[in-house]
């Protein structure tokens, strides 16, 4: 559990369902707020603009398309984002913000939440 | 293995272009066969003990029909390119044929030629000092690919569309022999061929031999395209695996939050698994195959998945609707949906006795299929339990947020009315 969690918003970008409700689930345990999970960029955009998230964790390919102006929008925005992937995170995201945390699939969700937390300190 | 409608009909003998046919003086034979490139007529021997070439024919005096365009073709510049071969480093089994081939000719130079639309590079080569390539202004070969058939000359030096080729004064090229060679799907990737530096005729067994050798090295491409294509089914079923893995690892942490009996844990985890693999047979010959499309048949994945209600409750369950075919990410997010919506009845709705029924019926309108779940005759429902659970999460998720589409649900005295719209463009994911 990562204390540090409590009470912030935290939105999930995710297109494998199954995964994505494991990872809102170890979220939701650790007293974070969800937002999402989302399988596709453009709810998440809405999303983010609407809610105003403390960090996210983001899957690099989602159902319509790679995340990266999603991506650009949070870490523009000072939200500290983890990214979690099946393949390499895109070139141009590594070179311009190379202090965000990459997994590569299948990552525990826990272990994406520790990487978050440190990240996200000012929240709640 | 050639069959594509652009590539030119099989060589024949008639339209085999043979330099000027100053060499070759006999007329007896000259309308013999070469079907499929290949000479099928027994030759006469020569009082040498080697056969003559006995046609006598016209090499044409001008550009091949569409030269350029034929060079420059797309398809066959694609074809050319998934091989891979241009500007790779030279390997045995082409350096093993050109050895062959000027073995068998006694030519000092030998070549495996691939064109594109600006230059000719060579895969293999015995016998030339110069560099791997050349420009087209080199390259007696690009007519080879443009006529996509052999071009046998003499002494080019005489002839009128080759006399000024820089191939003559820069490589010393003066006799030449050259078959196409093919890419597994027909297109015409270069030219085999064997050189002399002095004017010399050929023989119908050299050509014959170079033809051979020719159909040596695509029976080689074809071989390499096969196991390409394995690599990729492989590639994609190591993936799919994957997801897999993480699925059902997915599946068992969050089953364990429901903090059931380690029976319904394990019965639970079980059954979702279950709807997994099937999802994922239906997927598997679809995601292996050739097609890329929508192909799985929406009922197909539903009986799939109620088929073990539907034998527990005979007459209990109903379907109907007209064909949908869908995606493999969608089948994967319905299967799942559709388990957990089973489930449910038979935990707690109409498949829960013998005396409910669930009837299923959709409909394609506009660019949603809407599909109406209905559950009758049964216990009433009890919303409260119902919704919180992994799998009216699943259920929701998968349809919502999955599929983009959406789901109601009607708590009715004698059960429960879902219905679910789903976009259909969605669902050919």
């Amino acid at each position: 559990m990562s204390p540090c969690m409590r009470g912030a918003r935290i939105l999930v970008a995710e297109d494998n369902m199954l995964v994505a409700m494991d990872l809102a689930a170890e979220l939701e345990a650790c007293d974070a707020e969800v937002i999402g999970p989302f399988a596709r960029i453009g709810e998440a955009l809405t999303a983010a603009a609407e809610h105003s998230p403390d960090g996210a964790i983001l899957d690099v390919n989602l159902l319509d398309g790679e995340v990266t102006p999603l991506a650009e929008k949070l870490l523009a925005a000072g939200i500290p984002v983890v990214f979690c992937t099946g393949v390499a995170l895109p070139k141009d995201l590594r070179g311009r913000y190379p202090d965000s945390p990459v997994f590569i699939k299948p990552t525990p969700p826990e272990r994406l939440a520790e990487a978050l937390c440190p990240l996200i300190g000012g929240a709640a | 293995m050639r069959n594509n409608p652009s590539r030119r009909a099989p060589t024949r003998l008639s339209g085999f272009d043979f330099g000027q046919g100053k060499l070759f003086s006999d007329h007896e034979n000259a309308p013999g066969g070469l079907g499929d490139g290949r000479l099928d007529r027994p030759s006469r021997k020569t009082a040498e003990g080697g056969e003559r070439v006995t046609l006598h024919m016209k090499f044409s005096e001008t550009q091949p029909d569409g030269h350029e365009t034929r060079l420059n073709d797309p398809e066959r510049l694609a074809a050319l390119k998934a091989t891979g071969l241009m500007d790779s480093l030279p390997e045995e089994a082409f350096d093993r044929a050109v050895r062959l081939a000027t073995r068998i000719t006694g030519t000092p130079v030998g070549l495996v030629s691939l064109v594109d639309g600006e230059r000719q590079f060579f895969k293999a080569q015995i016998g030339l000092e110069s560099p791997r390539e050349t420009p087209l202004t080199h390259s007696f070969c690009q007519y080879v690919v443009s006529a996509d058939r052999p071009l046998g000359v003499s002494d080019a030096r005489d002839h009128p569309l080759l006399k000024d080729n820089l191939a003559i004064p820069d490589l010393g090229v003066v006799a030449y022999l050259g078959v196409p060679v093919h890419a597994p799907d027909g297109q015409t990737l270069g030219a085999f061929c064997a050189i002399d530096s002095s004017p010399r005729e050929w023989t119908k067994d050299e050509l014959q031999s170079l033809q051979d050798l020719s159909h040596v090295l695509e029976a080689e491409l074809a071989l390499r395209h096969a196991a390409a294509e394995r690599q990729l089914v492989l590639d994609e079923l190591s993936h799919r695996i994957k997801n897999l893995f993480a699925n059902v690892s997915s599946i068992i942490r969050q089953s364990r939050r429901q903090k059931d009996s380690v029976d319904e844990f394990a019965t639970a985890v079980e059954l979702r698994i279950k709807a997994l693999v099937q999802a994922h047979e239906l997927i598997i010959p679809v995601a292996l195959g050739a097609g890329s499309g929508p192909s799985i048949p929406f009922q197909r994945l539903l009986s799939t998945i109620l088929e073990p209600h539907y034998h527990a409750h005979l007459g209990q369950v109903t379907w109907e609707g007209p064909a949908v075919a869908l995606g493999s990410k969608a089948t994967t997010a319905l299967a799942l949906a559709l388990h957990e919506l089973a489930t449910n009845a038979a935990k707690y709705g109409a498949l829960s006795d013998n005396q409910g029924h669930l009837g299923i019926a959709w409909e394609v309108a506009g660019d949603k299929l809407t599909l109406d779940w209905r559950e009758t005759k049964g216990p009433a429902p009890d919303p409260t339990g119902m919704r919180a659970g992994f799998g009216s999460k699943l259920i929701s998720l998968s349809i919502e947020r999955q599929l983009g589409g959406s789901i109601e649900t009607d708590y009715r005295d004698d059960g429960l009315v879902r219905r679910i719209a789903l976009p259909l463009d969605a669902l050919a994911a």
